[in-house]
């Protein structure tokens, strides 16, 4: 069952990144990008890499995100239109 | 973004229950690392975000560590790193050559056994983990503004 596990992943992975590439809010970008990170981790983790998915986890999407939102919170305009 | 809420609730949460046992777990990570998943770099990140919880929960007046106390960790971190490095050098081995590392021997004091080698990986993790935290909690602060003295910003 572990390939059923395996393709769900792959296919919330390629989901998240087509949101993150094409929504428009950068702050919602922001969290499809964690979301990317926690399933990039989940898939790591899935191969054995624990190591790897850890810091993915902790990283892409923790501090990640926060150095992001405190990017855009400087920024003039949240979102483009 | 680093203005305290003032809810009291959210001080609790943050104060009390979550940065003490994200600390905890970061030094369970530093120090089991050798035998499971993490280390140095895994403990250092993990602080990092118990100092940036501190900073956006509980606001810039009550956070964990100033700015300076980060850039000072990272430098310290670095400054293990080396001497630990250097060490063994000055002691006959090659850089970074746990073996030759001047550690008194522990039998009858800790119990287990301590190799010197042992004491040499928790010295770089140690300082490991202390550069990846300076690292990370000063760039948040220098991304908020803590630094540039404009409190509107964030």
């Amino acid at each position: 069952m572990i390939w059923g596990i395996e393709l769900t992943l792959y296919f919330l992975l390629v989901l998240t990144a087509v949101v993150a590439l094409e929504t428009r809010d950068l702050l919602a970008a922001v969290v499809a990008l964690g979301v990317f990170s926690v399933f990039t981790a989940l898939l790591l983790a899935v191969m054995g890499a624990v190591d790897v998915a850890f810091t993915e986890v902790v990283l892409g999407a923790g501090v990640t995100g926060v150095l992001l939102v405190a990017g855009i919170a400087r920024m003039d305009r949240s979102s483009v239109d | 973004m680093t203005d305290p809420h003032g809810s009291i609730i959210l001080n609790f949460i943050a104060r009390i229950l979550m940065i003490p046992f994200i600390i905890l777990y970061a030094f369970y990570v530093l120090v089991h690392g050798e035998a499971g998943p993490g280390g140095g770099f895994q403990a250092g990140a993990v602080l990092a975000a118990a100092v940036i919880l501190s900073r956006l929960a509980l606001g810039r007046e009550q956070r964990i560590v100033s700015t300076g106390g980060l850039v000072t960790l990272a430098v310290a971190g670095l400054l293990v790193y080396a001497l630990t490095g250097v060490a063994p050098m000055l002691f006959g081995g090659e850089y970074l050559d746990y073996s030759h590392l001047p550690v008194p021997s522990t039998d009858g004091i800790v119990f287990g056994q301590v190799t010197v080698r042992s004491v040499g990986v928790f010295a770089i993790e140690l300082g490991v983990a202390m550069g990846v935290m300076g690292v990370l909690g000063a760039m948040f602060d220098y991304l908020t503004g803590a630094e540039w003295g404009d409190t509107d910003a964030g």
